[in-house]
């Protein structure tokens, strides 16, 4: 059976069905997003975002079971509606930093996974060596067009890339582990359940 | 948490912020935090009287003054790392520096002071100003307001739906939590540690299937590719007009705090 969506296109019910499954999963997503680096804050303190990186979790997760696009707009989302709601990240320096950073996690994971058919663990760790690369590009470029005076705001280690993102990744080796163990735990589980099985790897 | 009574705690008020339609307030904050963000170091002056417009707003808004400190409390431990690390590690520097007979010392110090005092009140006042519009406006009005604003179809749609999931996962969060806890207490840091694992683990699995639940019902209720818009009133000329005010006096402060 086949309908006309708005673009006066013909779409399936499947294909309906699909674009809505989407963007549930991704409007959840984004929900966890806010939600479990609260739980991750409450119990280990302000260090422990950069530590254990609790809001890539469902970003990495969601970007395994969504197309590129929404797993991008959900990275996108993630870290600015957590700054408003709850003020974490920071708007500045960490903010425009994040969503780039989720925005390329979230559209990695997704091509990986379900249009190169990757196996999710190592598609969730090129994702996470993919995301660090896009986060050196974003303090170089950061450095590099910010003028002067707006630099100057900048925290002193951010102002050399290639120490920056070796220092946070280094910070974060506990967080890159977590989502390394999580991540395939959870996609299995939601794979295994899915209305849509057979779907991804 | 945050559930839906926590999100849109506030959003019955009557103040005239309240009263203001989230289109006009939506655009005006933005204005705002831009320029907020875009404040050089050297004019930091400049931070104050946005921190006046802002202290105006809040208190013309009528929000509870304990209800706003408490969100600006997350930004609390940031700002006491970041300020910790200024009074120790630039000193240190600054001594070297006075050491080996430079003059730089105390100008570095009062440099890494002015870029705290930079950031940390561009977080803050950013913060209270993202307080003030999400605590005058339902949630459900600031979407539409992003939706009337031409923002992309799938962002306003998938912040739709995370608005509602936010209320939905708090609650199952809690009844598991609850449920983990009648079962008796644990001891010992590593089982608490595995408890919480399997709650937070549990809950993005639950999750996730209710997401493909909720899909299928959309889709069987008709779910043609897009959100239902519901129609709106227009926003009075008054309004938009205030709006254009508020917008233009912003961007007047800060060429002109930046041109001094």
């Amino acid at each position: 059976m086949s309908t006309r969506n708005p673009e006066g296109s013909q779409t399936t019910v499947a294909e309906q069905f699909e674009r809505a499954r989407e963007l549930t999963v991704g409007g959840l997503a984004i929900a966890l997003g806010v939600l479990v680096p609260i739980v991750f804050h409450a119990i280990g303190g302000g260090r422990a975002g950069s530590t254990f990186l609790p809001m890539y979790l469902p970003v990495l997760a969601c970007g395994m079971l969504v197309s590129p696009g929404i797993a991008a707009a959900v990275g996108l989302i993630t870290p600015a509606l957590s700054s408003a709601l709850t003020g974490m990240p920071p708007v500045l320096p960490v903010l425009p930093l994040m969503v780039v950073e989720l925005a390329a996690l979230g559209a990695l994971a997704s091509l990986l996974h379900r249009r190169l058919k990757l196996h999710v663990i190592p598609a969730t760790a090129v994702a996470l060596l993919g995301e660090r690369v896009v986060m050196g590009i974003a303090v170089a470029l950061a450095v590099g067009l910010l003028p002067a005076d707006l630099l100057e705001a900048l925290p002193p280690p951010m102002r050399q890339p290639l120490p920056y993102v070796i220092g946070a990744t280094v910070t974060a080796l506990p967080g890159l582990a977590l989502q390394l163990v999580v991540v395939p735990v959870i996609v299995a589980a939601v794979e295994r359940t899915s209305l849509l099985q057979g779907r991804g790897s | 948490m945050l559930g839906h009574e926590l999100l849109d705690e506030w959003s019955h008020l009557r103040s005239p912020l309240h009263r203001t339609d989230a289109r006009v307030k939506l655009p005006c904050a933005l204005v705002l935090v831009v320029a907020i963000v875009m404040v050089p170091v050297s004019s930091n002056w400049l931070l104050m009287p946005f921190a006046a417009l802002i202290f105006a707003l809040a208190v013309a808004s009528g929000l509870p003054g304990r209800w706003i400190l408490k969100r600006l409390l997350v930004i609390v431990p940031f700002l006491a790392i970041s300020g910790l690390l200024v009074a120790l590690l630039p000193q240190a520097e600054a001594s070297a520096v006075h050491h080996a007979g430079g003059v730089g010392g105390r100008q570095l110090v009062r440099h890494a002071l002015a870029v705290w005092l930079s950031v940390g009140g561009k977080c803050v006042l950013t913060l209270v100003a993202a307080t003030l519009l999400t605590g005058t406006s339902s949630s459900a009005d600031l979407v539409r307001a992003a939706q009337a604003l031409r923002m992309p179809h799938t962002l306003t749609a998938l912040t739709g739906l995370a608005m509602t999931y936010l209320g939905v996962l708090s609650d199952e969060v809690a009844r598991m939590i609850t449920a983990s806890r009648s079962r008796g207490r644990v001891s010992g840091l590593r089982r608490r540690a595995g408890v919480l694992c399997s709650v937070v683990v549990t809950a993005i699995v639950r999750g996730f299937e209710r997401a493909e639940r909720v899909a299928l019902a959309m889709v069987s209720r008709g779910y043609d590719g897009r959100i239902p818009d519901l129609t709106r009133e227009p926003v009075p000329h008054a309004q938009i007009a205030g709006g254009v005010c508020f917008v233009i006096c912003t961007c007047a402060l800060y060429w002109a705090g930046v041109g001094l």
